[in-house]
């Protein structure tokens, strides 16, 4: 898993590589934590090269929407397909993040 | 990871036609490496399609999930039994693990209303495949299976 993030006037954009999951959380949680950290009132989740995604990469998401909701912020996710996408309607998360 | 194959029958009247079992260390930082695994002998079962395959996967992935971080908490010494059927049109994959029992049938279907941040493994794996059997014991044994004839009621849209 590989996330690059991009700033721009207000808004954090992460692109997001690969597998997010049990395994691979644990790298993007920090960056996920810096962007919380600097309250950007909009967040944009780039799912478009995702391959995979378990609960647990969905409760990092999950969590980086709570909390940039708390602090005023909007965190949308754009481009997903295939699995991701299925997961994220299974749990009745695609029309909340926008997906 | 060890493991082994046999090919039991045509396929036809439910019987599987092809059995596959290995064995891996509880860890998830095998968790990739098993997917692979399970990915190529989905990709076997003649009538499997994207949907069929996405689906097993992630229910798998789940399973091998709550073994290593519940059942084997805390334990780096443990070892899942993987054992694959791989009929004509459907799957049934067991995993076996001698770690914690798991009260499966107590686990309550989570708030989605909510956005819960965990505990939706279990409600995963039950919504995602036809029939999820467990049994604890010595051996815990979780079984998995998803069918294609019931393709039309499958939970990912």
């Amino acid at each position: 898993m590989n996330c690059t993030r991009t700033d721009l006037e207000g808004e954090s954009r992460l692109h997001i590589v690969g597998a997010l999951d049990t395994l691979t959380v644990r790298d993007i949680r920090p960056i996920l934590d810096a962007v919380v950290a600097d309250r950007p009132k909009r967040v944009t989740v780039e799912f478009d090269e995702l391959t995979l995604i378990d609960s647990s990469g969905v409760g990092a998401i999950v969590s980086l929407f709570k909390r940039v909701k708390a602090d005023g912020g909007k965190v949308v996710v754009v481009g997903a397909h295939d699995q991701p996408l299925a997961v994220l309607k299974l749990l009745r998360l695609d029309r909340v993040l926008g997906a | 990871v060890a493991g082994g194959a046999t090919k039991e029958g045509a396929g036809d009247g439910g019987h599987p036609c092809a059995r596959v079992a290995f064995q891996v260390q509880a860890l998830i930082a095998h968790r990739h490496l098993v997917l692979n695994l399970v990915s190529a002998l989905l990709s076997y079962v003649e009538t499997a399609d994207r949907q069929f395959h996405d689906e097993m996967i992630t229910a798998f992935g789940e399973a091998f999930n709550n073994i290593v971080m519940h059942g084997y908490s805390g334990r780096s010494d443990g070892m899942i039994d993987v054992v694959a059927e791989l009929g004509a049109d459907e799957v049934t994959i067991r995993l076996m693990d001698t770690g914690l029992e798991v009260d499966f049938a107590s686990v309550v279907v989570p708030d989605l209303d909510s956005m819960p941040e965990g505990g939706m493994g279990v409600f995963m794996i039950r919504a995602l495949v036809d029939e999820v059997t467990y049994q604890g014991g010595a051996v815990n044994v979780l079984s998995l299976t998803k069918r294609m004839s019931s393709r039309e009621d499958a939970a990912l849209p």
